[in-house]
């Protein structure tokens, strides 16, 4: 993964905060893997890993879901997101949702000096 | 100063001589429209949902007719303007505005390259999502060193009807400055792009566009200096 020091570069990552409905975690985290995951994948996006925070779910609050996605090229994901209607997938899931956000992120290593 | 930034659409099947002579006619066209500047651009293949041509006007003072009307009126131009035998255009879709924001680093930019992009924010969109918007946006030529001179406005519906809410305009040396360093600069995917990706929930960008960039011998974004 190219660093963001490069310059230009369309490759990177993808932090998605979902906060869910109290009581829906594991029907969203289901939906997530079920219909999100395979489309996200055929457009080259990789989960790289999923948390809840805090570290239980809760029994009459909200957790937050944090989804870290890789993607090797952003422009041909952003084409085929188009393509497939994922933004649908959100609208339809957001019922199960307080709140969201969509993050993008670079790899910046640390270097001692 | 009041600028007209129209995109026009052919009719099917327009071409050959028939363009040529639309051509010919619309090359220092502007005079009889009473607009003291004036450029037609024919786009390049890669422009996507603006038609054909970008034709610039800069007036002193409003017009009293809209884009079509002003068209119609003017002897030399309408046969190619509707319907008639000799017509090429089906459609202009027409912006006007005062200028308003920009940067002219490169006033003596010469055969290079002018990008243009019609949007339009939703209705609804809160005033302080509209004011990041705008200040992200026109943030874009700090960080791509390929955009020479830009200009970015809001459209004035009271000059000119049209869904368009904003007008993006950069000029570039070379088609790559936008097709190579513009698409992979982070700062645009990565910040800008957040207002215009559907699947993003800060988004207030509708997802209909017109892209469109053609070639122009002088810069165009400087008229209003030179006025």
């Amino acid at each position: 993964m190219t660093s963001y020091e490069e310059g230009g570069i369309t490759s990177g990552y993808i932090l998605d905060r979902v906060t869910v409905q109290p009581g829906r975690l594991g029907e969203y985290r289901e939906r997530v893997a079920r219909e999100y995951l395979p489309l996200a994948r055929e457009r080259g996006m990789e989960l790289v890993g999923s948390w809840i925070e805090p570290p239980l779910e809760l029994q009459d609050e909200s957790n937050d879901l944090y989804l870290l996605w890789s993607f090797p090229e952003f422009w041909s994901m952003r084409r085929q997101s188009r393509e497939q209607g994922a933004a649908a997938w959100w609208e339809d899931s957001a019922e199960l949702t307080v709140s969201r956000e969509r993050l993008f992120l670079a790899a910046a290593e640390l270097e001692a000096s | 100063m009041i600028r007209q930034v129209a995109m026009l659409h052919l009719r099917e099947g327009a071409d050959g001589e028939a363009l040529e002579a639309f051509e010919a006619a619309m090359a220092g066209a502007h005079e009889a429209l009473g607009a003291s500047h004036g450029h037609l651009g024919r786009h390049i293949e890669g422009s996507v949902g603006g038609g054909d041509y970008t034709w610039d006007l800069l007036f002193d003072e409003a017009p009293a007719a809209d884009a079509a009307a002003l068209v119609a009126a003017a002897r030399a131009l309408a046969p190619y303007f509707g319907d008639g035998p000799q017509a090429v255009v089906a459609q202009i879709d027409a912006v006007r505005f005062a200028p308003q924001y920009g940067e002219l680093p490169e006033p003596g930019i010469r055969d290079f390259v002018k990008r243009t992009l019609f949007l339009r924010v939703e209705d609804g969109a809160e005033a302080e999502a509209l004011a990041r918007f705008e200040r992200e946006l026109m943030g874009m030529p700090r960080y791509i060193a390929s955009i020479r001179n830009w200009a970015c406005g809001r459209t004035d519906p009271a000059l000119q009807a049209t869904q368009w809410t904003h007008v993006w305009e950069q000029e570039y040396q070379a088609v790559e400055g936008l097709t190579v360093d513009y698409m992979v600069s982070p700062y645009h995917w990565g910040v800008v792009d957040g207002w215009f990706d559907m699947e993003r929930p800060q988004r207030i960008v509708s997802p209909v566009l017109a892209h469109v960039y053609c070639p122009a011998a002088s810069s165009i974004l400087g008229w209003t200096d030179e006025a």
